[in-house]
Order: structure tokens, then sequence, then C-alpha cells
């Protein structure tokens, strides 16, 4: 009876491995030839949890070879639960992600292109740094040689700490190692979740310059962040996300170029509004005690200073603003509170 | 048809199962439980050496008190005696401790993702751990035997297995007895293995996965204690976890351990499918 029983359970298990392999094969789709040569294009992600709670309503972009790409939110956006869908943690309720053409799904053998660093560093707090980034390439089943450990320890630069047990490690510590493991066999698309966090300012210089030398033979490189100056000086595109969904991308040169909008502090407010009111600007935003956001429709800020100082407003500030900023003030200024957790 | 995977990823060479044996080898809870296995037999001799032959135990009969009777007879009996004291709680928390913790501690350290994210296909993940979580659970219990049989023997000298309850068993059957007990202990932890591994894939903490399971092992021990349950008791995982005792009479009974292992293997196979069809389909949220 014993015997039988283990019989019934081998025969079992060997029907289950047959079943899985034969779906396997059935459900392995073919590359998108079309983005075959694309490190990454994400089209019509969205991710609804099981409690209703929808993280990602709709997000779609490209990352192109030798792109830096940011994708830039205030906290709650979706940024992280879009990187997961990357690292084939999540599955997302509609929509896909292609790296190269091929269909990221949990074990996509195409994740072993893609280096990620995902909501802060994973590693085994008993072993030291570099036993560590070993322990994890022996877990790759690679080649040692591919891993190239000498570039990735230069990038995590933690000199003779790479020797001691990680559990001792500081904060900037460990994100550099775990930027360094996201490195480890040059992935040609590498996905950092807010990498500068951790790091004081040299550092984060250090790390703008080794991201955009990354991003050259082909690879690209693609990470979230809430800052927007981080953005503008590290990527050559941006993704701007809210509440789960895009509300702006291109080219950060595009997108950082002067927008119609300025910014004003002036003396007298109700005044000012009255004149700016007269010279047919296009909307006037009060901000804070004696600011004023205007949106100028075409009218040159010499005109409106000229104008407010004749009406007999003092002008304290004049400041030009840029598209990218509009953008993203427009929403972590108004509403970002109650965007909740994502 | 291309993968497209980077030059000599192979999803069947992923995290192989040596790599895992270090991984685990290196953290001090492997180093500790396996180190204590072999200093328990150790610890049970010098307290029989040092505690004198002061008889307390108010003459309570039953198998046990003849087996700490005769622990010192023999190092077959001394073996026996450390397996007995260990089976009922040791044991059960050493093999959820390596069961439990497998999976939990890489979700709780944050390594999990990266693991699959390598990738390491999930099932390919979970039979790996539960490979070299059941090899320490088995390497264990087999230092525990070993080291006793060893320093019992070292100690009592070579002499026949004797029990109360029937006559003595010649050494070398006596080694044969001692062999199945442990491999019947073996059978009976695969319930404690399939339980503390299905809670590690549950949670992220990997407390909660050891402690789960050593708690539902003792709250089934409780109940079989109940004998107004009547043949509900059957069915409890530890009901027959005391039957290896049936194999030190002469001649052996063996019906209650063939029903303990079929109940066994039924056990482990349901809480081990349980733990794959989860983990395949879960989101990790670690």
């Amino acid at each position: 009876m014993l015997a039988g029983l283990l019989v019934v359970i081998a025969v079992g298990l060997v029907v289950v491995l047959a079943v899985r392999r034969r779906r396997a094969r059935g459900f392995h789709s073919p590359i998108v030839e079309e983005f075959a040569e694309v490190p990454l294009v994400v089209r019509g992600l969205r991710k609804a949890y099981g409690d209703g709670f929808v993280a990602v309503e709709r997000v779609d972009f490209t990352v192109g070879r030798g792109q830096v790409v940011g994708l830039l939110g205030p906290n709650g956006a979706g940024k992280t639960t879009t990187l997961r869908v990357l690292m084939g943690l999540t599955m997302p309720t509609e929509g896909d992600a292609l790296v190269f053409g091929h269909r990221l799904v949990p074990g996509a053998p195409i994740l072993s292109r893609v280096g990620a660093l995902v909501e802060g560093p994973g590693f085994l707090p008993h072993l030291s740094g570099l036993a560590n980034l070993q322990a994890y390439w022996r877990a790759t089943g690679r080649a040692l040689a591919d891993a190239r450990f000498d570039e990735a320890l230069e990038i995590a630069g933690l000199g003779d700490s790479i020797h001691r047990r990680t559990k001792n490690y500081s904060h900037g510590m460990r994100q550099r190692l775990a930027i360094a493991q996201a490195m480890l066999g040059l992935p040609e698309l590498l996905v950092l979740d807010e990498p500068t966090d951790g790091l004081d300012p040299p550092q984060i210089a250090e790390m703008r310059r080794v991201l955009k030398r990354y991003a050259t033979d082909g690879r690209a490189v693609l990470v979230s962040s809430h800052l927007l100056a981080e953005v503008e000086q590290t990527c050559t595109h941006a993704v701007v996300v809210h509440k789960g969904r895009i509300v702006a991308s291109g080219p950060v040169d595009d997108i950082v170029g002067d927008s119609p909008s300025v910014q004003l502090e002036v003396s007298d407010v109700p005044a000012a509004e009255q004149v700016l009111a007269d010279l047919g600007v296009r909307s006037v935003t009060p901000d804070g005690v004696s600011g004023l956001i205007v949106d100028m429709n075409g009218t040159p800020r010499a005109d409106v200073v000229a104008s407010l100082v004749r009406a007999g407003v003092g002008v304290d500030r004049v400041v030009p603003r840029r598209r990218l900023e509009d953008a993203f003030l427009a929403l972590v200024g108004d509403n970002s509170r109650g965007s909740g957790d994502r | 048809m291309s993968t497209g995977a980077a030059t000599g990823y192979r999803a069947t060479a992923t995290l192989p199962i040596w790599a895992e044996v270090r991984r685990q080898a290196a953290r001090r809870r492997t180093q500790l439980a396996l180190g204590f296995m072999a200093l328990l037999p150790l610890i049970i001799l010098l307290a029989f050496e040092f505690g004198g032959d002061g008889d307390d135990n108010g003459g309570g009969g039953g198998a046990f008190s003849s087996l700490v009777d005769l622990a010192t007879s023999g190092g077959l009996n001394f073996a026996l005696f450390c397996l007995a004291v260990s089976a009922g709680f040791l044991l059960v928390v050493v093999v959820a401790l390596f069961c439990g913790d497998t999976v939990a501690s890489e979700a709780s350290w944050g390594s999990l993702r990266y693991l699959l994210a390598i990738p390491v296909p999930r099932a390919r993940l979970l039979a790996v751990k539960l490979i070299v979580a059941l090899f320490y659970s088995a390497a264990a219990l087999l230092t525990l035997a070993g080291t006793a049989l060893l320093v019992g023997t070292f100690r009592y000298g070579w002499h026949p297995l004797g029990s109360t309850i029937a006559a003595q068993v010649q050494p070398g059957e006596g080694v044969l007895r001692l062999l199945g007990i442990v491999a019947y202990l073996a059978v009976m932890m695969l319930i404690v293995a399939g339980l503390a591994f299905l809670l590690s894939t549950l949670t992220d903490a990997a407390l909660g996965a050891v402690g789960g399971a050593v708690l539902l092992w003792i709250l089934s021990g409780i109940l079989d204690q109940i004998t107004a349950l009547g043949s509900i008791r059957y069915v409890l995982p530890t009901h027959y976890s005391d039957a290896w005792q049936g194999l030190l009479s002469t001649p052996m009974q063996t019906d209650d351990l063939v029903k303990g292992a079929i109940a066994a293997v039924c056990y482990a196979t349901a809480f081990w499918s349980l733990a794959f069809w989860r983990f395949l389909r879960k989101d990790i949220t670690s």
C-alpha cells in the first residue's frame, strides 16, 4: 500500500512536469520583430490589486538604446509597481512589457539581459559584500568570466569594506553594492529604482557619470526618481507619471526648455492680478503669499514687468519656468495628497 | 526558438544545488543547529556521568522509563535514548527551522526578488530550496544518531539492544532496528518539513513560518491526547509519531509504522503541492 502510494505520487509528479513543459511550449509567444532591437517597450500597462486598488492606471513608454530614461513622479505615482512588473515579480492586470521584443513574464529568460535594483538592496546579512556578489553570480549559473567583477567593484567603490559583512554596512554602502550587483555581467538594460537614495552629493555626481557612461555601446538605463533635479541632470529622456498615468514624456532637452509660464513675486497681489488680466495672459494662479504663476500666452516678460511697474506694483522676482518643472510641480504641489502608497 | 537570453544563461543551470548548500552553510543558524545535534549526545552523556543514579522518576512505567533505565547499558541503547528524547520536540524545531526559514528569510532580506530577477524560474527556486532544506534536516538527524551511537559505544561498549518490554536484540540486528527508527523519524519529519515549507512561501517572516509549523505540530499533539475525539485522532499528523517504538518489540509491530508512513507521505505531498501552486502564482511583494 505504501509502495503503491509512492508510485502514484511519482507518476503524478511526472504528469505535472510534462504538462507544464507542454504548456510552456504552447504559450511560448513569438518575439515581436518590430521591437527586437529596442531594450524596453511598455504597452498599456495596468495593475490593479485584489482589493480594488489600482496602482498603475495606464503606462506606455519606450527605452531606446543609448538612452537614460527617467521615470519621474511623486511617491506613490506607480513607479515601483511598474518596475516590479519589469522584474517579473508582479503580473500586470493588462498590457505588457517587451524587452528586445520578448514578452516579460515571471521567469522569462530575457530577464537575464536586465539588471535591476528595485525597492532597495537585498543582501545576505551574514556574508561580506564581495561574497554576496559572488553568491549572486553563482546563482545565475553563468560563467565567472562574464560577470566583470572588477568593473562592478570599481563602481561600488567600497574599498576594503567589500570584505566586511553587509549587515554592518551603512545605507549608502548597501545602495552602491546593490547598483554594482545590478551591473554584474553588464546587462543591456539596467533598471534602477531611486539609485541615489542614501548617497552623499559627491557619490551622486559620480553615479550620474557612471549611468551616462553605462548607456553606451547600445545599452540603456531606466531610473526612477521623485527628484526633478536628479532626472534633469542624469537622464536623456523623461517620463513623468502621476496617479498611475503618464502626464508628460520626451527628451529632457525638449521638455526642460522654457515653458510659457513665469513665476512672479510682487508687492501687491490683487493689483497685479488686475494688471495681468488686462494684458490678456492665459491664466494667473496664486503661489504662496506674494507669488503668482502666470501663463504668458506669448506676451514678452519685459512687457509684463513694465506694465506692473507702471501700475505701481513692485516686482521682487521674475523666474521663467521650465516645462518639466511645470508638469512636475503641478502634480506634487497640488495633487500629491491622497494618491496613496503605490 | 531563441529565448533571447544572455550568453551563458540556461534556466536549468540557475541556482545550482551546490550554490544553495553554500548559501545556507554560511549561516550561523545552520552551523549552530548542526553543531548542537553533535553536542547533544555529549551533554546527555555528561548528565548521566555526573547525575549519579538518583531514581526520581517515581517508577513511572511504560516504554520511556525503560529507555532511561537502559540508556547506559550500551551504545545502541544510548543512541536510542538520545533519539527518543529528541523526537518529540527538538527534531521538530530543527526541521521546521531548515524548511521554514529557507524561502521566508530570503524574502525578508530582499534577496528573493533578485534571485527571481536573474531569473531563477520559480519552480526551480522552490525545488532547489526544498531539496537543500531536506538535505540539512537529514544531516541533522544523522548527526544526532551517529554521534550518539559513537560516544555511547565509546563509553558504554558494544552490547545488545536491551528493552524491558521484549527480549534483547543482538548488536548486528540492533543497528538495523536503530536505522529503521531513524528512517521512520525521517518520514515523520516530512510532515513538519511540508508544513514549514508551505508557511515559508506564504510569509515574509521567517520566525512566523518556523514558529507556526512548530505550534501546529504541538496543537496536533494536544488534540491527539483527547480520546473523546475518537476516530478523528487517526488523521492527525502526530497520531503515529510514536509508532517507532513498535520496532523495539520482538517480533516487530509494523502496522502503525506503515499507517504512519502513509499519512506522512500524504501530508507532505499535499503541503508541498500547495506551496508550489501558491508560489508560482503569487505577486512577490517583499
